[in-house]
C-alpha cells in the first residue's frame, strides 16, 4: 500500500463552509455556493480550485440507491489470517480491493479478526457464493465471521468538519 | 433487479457513480448513442430515485482525521423506547458516519471518524457513554484503510 503523503493545508472558516456545502450538495453551482458562504463568485471559485488542487476535495460522485438497484443485503465480515506476514497481507489486500462487492476493507485491532469488510450483494445466495467461491479461497484466510445489517440508522458520506 | 434497467443504464450509472461531473454528451459518447436519448435515460433514472444525489468526497486524512473506529454497542435494556432514543441520539452525532443494527451478539455497530485517539476517547466518554441506555461498548480501531468506496457493484447485477 502506498502511504498517502500528508500535506498540511490551512483550512479557514470559509473553506470549511465550502466543504460542508459540497459534501452534501456536490452539484451546487459556483454562484449558489458563493452565496451560501458569503463570498463573491470569483474568490469562491478560486478557493474551490485550491481545495481541489490540495487533494482535499477528492472527486464529485453520484450516490445511488442500493435498495432500488436490488442490492439489499449488507454484511460486515470479520476475517482472520493464518500467518501475519507482509506478503500474506499484501496478497489478500490486492485481491479484496478488486472485488466490486467489497465497499470497504480495514485492517483492525482486536483479538478476533485482522480485517473488517463491508460487502453489499443482492441476496443470501450471492453472499454465499462471494464468501465460499472467492473470499475463503484467498490464501491465508482462516476465520470468517459474518453479521448482517438489519437496518441502517446512519449512513452518511460526510466527515465531521466541525472539528477543523 | 428491483427496477427495470438495461446494460446501457448500468453503464450510465457506473460512469456517474465514479464521476458526477460527466455531462450527458460525454456519457453519450461512451455509449455510442446520440446526446438527447442519453439525456432522457439519465433523466428517467433520476426520476425513479435511483440517483440519490451528487456529493463531493473529501480526503479524510488530509483534513487531519486520522482515526476510524468500529464501535459495537449493547444497550442495557432492549425496549422499543430505548432503541428509538439511542437511534435519535446517534443520528445527530456528526462523528458517527455509519450506524447499523446487526444480527449477532451486538445491538449496534457504529463507524466513527475522529481526529486521534484522544478525541475518540473524549467522544466515547462524553457522547456515547453519557447516553443512559448504553451498556457495553467495544472498540476496533482501523489501523489501515485498504478500501473505502461509494461505488455499488452494478456489473454483478446485470
Amino acid at each position: 500500500m502506498p502511504t498517502k503523503e500528508k500535506t498540511l493545508v490551512k483550512i479557514d472558516r470559509i473553506d470549511r463552509k465550502i466543504l460542508e456545502a459540497l459534501q452534501t450538495q456536490g452539484e451546487l453551482s459556483n454562484n449558489d455556493l458563493a452565496d451560501r458562504v458569503g463570498l463573491s463568485p470569483s474568490p469562491c471559485l478560486r478557493r474551490v480550485r485550491l481545495l481541489e488542487e490540495a487533494g482535499i476535495i477528492l472527486r464529485r460522485i453520484t450516490l445511488l440507491d442500493a435498495k432500488k438497484l436490488g442490492l439489499s443485503l449488507t454484511a460486515m465480515v470479520q476475517i482472520g489470517m493464518d500467518r501475519h506476514t507482509p506478503d500474506r497481507f499484501e496478497a489478500f489486500e490486492n485481491e479484496i480491493s478488486g472485488y466490486p462487492e467489497v465497499q470497504s476493507c480495514y485492517l483492525i485491532t482486536g483479538q478476533d479478526a485482522d480485517y473488517l469488510l463491508q460487502v453489499i450483494v443482492p441476496d443470501m445466495d450471492a453472499y454465499q457464493s462471494l464468501l465460499l467461491d472467492r473470499i475463503t479461497r484467498i490464501p491465508g484466510v482462516t476465520g470468517v465471521h459474518s453479521s448482517f445489517v438489519m437496518r441502517k440508522i446512519v449512513d452518511r458520506q460526510t466527515l465531521p468538519l466541525a472539528y477543523l | 433487479m428491483a427496477t427495470d434497467l438495461n446494460k446501457q443504464d448500468a453503464t450510465i450509472l457506473n460512469i456517474l457513480q465514479k464521476d458526477a461531473s460527466k455531462t450527458s454528451t460525454e456519457i453519450a459518447d461512451v455509449l455510442n448513442m446520440s446526446q438527447s436519448p442519453c439525456w432522457r435515460r439519465i433523466n428517467r433514472i433520476e426520476q425513479e430515485g435511483i440517483i440519490q444525489k451528487r456529493v463531493a468526497i473529501l480526503d479524510r486524512e488530509k483534513l487531519g482525521m486520522d482515526l476510524v473506529v468500529f464501535t459495537t454497542v449493547n444497550l442495557t435494556t432492549v425496549g422499543r423506547q430505548y432503541l428509538e432514543d439511542f437511534e435519535s441520539a446517534v443520528r445527530v452525532l456528526p462523528e458517527v458516519v455509519e450506524c447499523y443494527t446487526m444480527t449477532g451478539i451486538w445491538d449496534y455497530m457504529l463507524k466513527i471518524v475522529a481526529r486521534d485517539i484522544r478525541h475518540y476517547e473524549v467522544f466515547v466518554r462524553e457522547r456515547l457513554l453519557s447516553l443512559p441506555m448504553v451498556g457495553e461498548t467495544h472498540s476496533h480501531i482501523a489501523v489501515t484503510e485498504i478500501k473505502n468506496t461509494t461505488e455499488l457493484p452494478l456489473d454483478t447485477q446485470l
